[in-house]
């Protein structure tokens, strides 16, 4: 997908804003939690979603945008999604989960689970739980 | 054997007997027949050959270059569920997790019977799975390699009243590394690009990787061979185009690329051709034990059974890297932090079920497949109720807290008062939590030209030269896995188009 130029780049930069937003809420920073920054989530992002099939790519972009720009009309009073503080925008993807309405459960569910797939790869946070990396011998029962 | 990239990157045209489409069980199969045969046979594949080095356990990247798009492709319908489908040669049995099993008897017996597929009566079938068993060395999970995950499946399968027991695998030399949806590091798994197309290339079938085909093409109202693009893996890029001039054409790429083919080259019997579409609805059940369970070490699904209670319904153990696995499970920010240490102690029980489902498949301008799947409500009671018994057994063995990722249900449910809401008659196909990977139905077999797609040779109807050899052509849901009667199903098929014998 090609826009003209000017779209381009507010397209770019607005699929970034939300992706470096749902990061910044999803994993922040938190005593003994390993945040967003620690677990280099907004670079890997940026990579797995341009590292996507073309067919893919794009809609992963839309996602991010559609939470950025769409927010102040699913989640009334308020900025856009990066303006809101952290708390706010972890509050709101967490009541979105577990709300009713399916455009935004599908929405809050898509970009979690996104991020989570993104932030559970790295081998700094799949060191807490004790997961083997490429390269690691596994044996079922050693 | 199998050319380069770089020796097909700017495109080639072939004439040869047969071409078949898609390197998948069905596909690898019918090569390997047309091949042995003699017949000239030219097998092209849209994705590329993987090898075990080639494979990592990153979730994120195996699936963005060996799934159809990205893993990230979604059933609309009663909700939106994933359905992942590999794109590499060998297709889905690349990344499944092996499981064999033959149609259950009652299921065939509905096939022949309601169906009219009266040639499975006899023993041709029989002797195609046998083959096929064989092919791919099936046998029982051993018990060194199941790792606790398996264990606590079977005590929860035990506490549930469910028989139980390991299940067989095609599989040689697995040690249980757990990876089996992201390929098999091991090079144990025995997938079709290990265990048939070698043999096929032996016989002389070229193996043309890299190669999606777009259209069928046909002179006289007669198949006369395909066309397509070759394809890159990295950013899916054309390259060159190719052709493959062929009287024989099968279509072999799986349940949702087949329709899409036929459609997109102008076959579509009024409609039939992806009218109809199905898929396993499933559940899930995940327990946090009180002990280490370290759900990655043990064979990816090593154990199961059927249920006693409803039919078409099986229980399976399963894990595969938890960033693929946690996509649901646990919140965000704090909760998720404070989830973490629960994952060590992890394992699930999935439930696999035959539901009474509606569905189609059409093209999208894209060329990639839309696919829709609606699941009535009182299907959906049957998943949500047995994964009621799944929880009410996982909390008898001991978890501390189990998750079904059933929408409006807690996430930790400790006391069993707390999953009553599985019961609710209100529950729906978007409450559920499901992925869709065993999808079929959607170029029927039947005897009937007005109520299938295929005939029982797998011959298009009306369509002379195009024969259909993959999982879209089961008349309804095969209640176990299916890729060993995908097998089982193309060698018969392709045997026939071959003149080799059936038994
Ligand atoms: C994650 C996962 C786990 C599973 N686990 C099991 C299991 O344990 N046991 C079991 O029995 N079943 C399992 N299944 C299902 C099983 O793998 C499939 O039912 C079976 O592989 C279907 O065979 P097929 O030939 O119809 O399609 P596939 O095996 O998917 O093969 C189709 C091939 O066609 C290619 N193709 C598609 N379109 C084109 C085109 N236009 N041009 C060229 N090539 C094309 C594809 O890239 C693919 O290689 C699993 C599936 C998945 C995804
Ligand atoms: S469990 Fe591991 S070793 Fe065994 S087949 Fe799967 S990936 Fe290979």
């Amino acid at each position: 997908m090609k826009l003209p130029g000017v779209l381009q780049r507010w397209f770019d930069r607005t699929w970034r804003r939300g992706m470096v937003a749902s990061a910044e809420a999803l994993f922040p920073e938190w005593p003994g939690g390993i945040d967003f920054r620690q677990a280099d989530v907004i670079a890997r992002t940026e990579a797995y979603v341009l590292g996507l099939p073309p067919t893919q790519s794009p809609l992963v972009q839309l996602m991010f945008l559609a939470l950025e720009i769409l927010t102040p009309v699913l989640s009334p009073i308020g900025p856009r999604f990066s303006r809101r503080p952290v708390q706010v925008r972890l509050r709101m993807i967490e009541h979105w989960r577990e709300g009713w309405f399916l455009p935004t459960r599908l929405l809050g569910d898509a970009v979690r689970a996104t991020m989570v797939m993104v932030y559970f790869s790295h081998p700094t946070v799949m060191a807490v739980f004790g997961e083997p990396v490429d390269g690691d011998p596994v044996k079922a029962d050693a | 054997m199998t050319p380069t990239f770089d020796e097909v990157k700017g495109g080639y045209a072939l004439d040869a007997d047969v071409v078949v489409v898609g390197s998948g069980a069905g596909g690898a199969v019918a090569a390997a027949n047309f091949a042995k045969a003699g017949l000239r046979t030219v097998l092209i594949e849209a994705g590329p050959p993987v090898t075990p080095d080639e494979m990592t356990r990153d979730g994120k990247t195996f699936l963005s270059k060996y799934y159809w798009e990205g893993g990230l492709r979604m059933l609309v319908g009663s909700g939106a569920y994933p359905t992942m489908s590999g794109r590499c040669l060998g297709g889905s049995t690349v990344v499944n997790s092996a499981i064999t099993f033959r149609l259950p008897d009652w299921v065939r017996k509905e096939w022949i019977e309601d169906s009219g597929l009266s040639h499975l009566e006899g023993p041709a079938l029989d002797a195609a799975y046998d083959r096929m068993f064989e092919a791919v060395s099936a046998a029982p999970t051993p018990l060194d390699v199941m790792g606790r995950k398996n264990e606590v499946c079977r005590d929860v399968l035990d506490a549930a009243g469910v028989p139980n027991k390991p299940l067989p695998r095609a599989v040689k030399g697995c040690i249980g590394a757990g990876d089996c949806l992201t390929g098999c590091r091991q090079g144990a798994k025995q997938s079709v690009d290990r265990s048939i197309l070698p043999q096929a290339a032996a016989d002389g079938a070229q193996i043309m990787p890299w190669s999606h085909a777009e259209r069928i093409l046909f002179e006289d109202g007669r198949a006369v061979g395909v066309e397509g693009r070759v394809v890159r893996t990295e950013g899916r890029v054309q390259t060159g185009r190719f052709t493959v001039r062929a009287p024989k054409v099968v279509v072999a790429a799986g349940a949702l690329h087949t329709p899409v083919l036929l459609q997109r080259s102008g076959v579509t019997l009024r409609g039939r051709v992806g009218g109809t579409f199905a898929a396993h609805v499933a559940g899930l059940a995940l327990g946090v034990m009180p002990e280490p369970v370290q759900p990655w070490r043990g064979a990816t699904q090593g154990w199961g059974g059927f249920s006693p209670h409803v039919r078409g319904l099986k229980f399976e153990a399963l894990w595969g890297p938890t960033a693929l696995m946690a996509a649901e499970w646990g919140g965000v920010g704090p909760s998720l932090y404070r989830m973490m240490p629960d994952i060590e102690h992890a394992a699930m029980v999935v439930l696999v079920y035959r539901a009474r489902t509606k569905g189609s498949v059409r093209a999208k301008r894209n060329g990639m497949p839309d696919p829709r799947l609606w699941i009535p409500a009182p299907e959906v009671a049957v998943v949500t109720r047995e994964a009621h018994r799944l929880t009410e057994a996982f909390l008898k063995v001991g978890a501390r807290y189990v998750f079904t990722g059933v929408k409006g249900l807690p996430d930790r449910i400790e006391r069993i008062d707390q999953a009553q809401g599985l019961l609710s008659p209100h529950l729906r196909g978007r409450h559920l939590t499901m992925t869709a990977n065993h999808v079929f139905c959607s170029c029927p077999m039947g005897p009937d030209p007005d109520r299938s797609v295929v005939g029982l040779d797998g011959r298009v109807h009306g369509v002379p030269g195009v024969w259909i050899a993959d999982a879209s052509v089961f008349p309804s849901p095969s209640a176990v896995n299916p890729q060993m009667t995908v097998m089982a199903m193309a060698d018969m098929i392709s045997r026939q188009a071959a003149d080799l014998p059936l038994v």
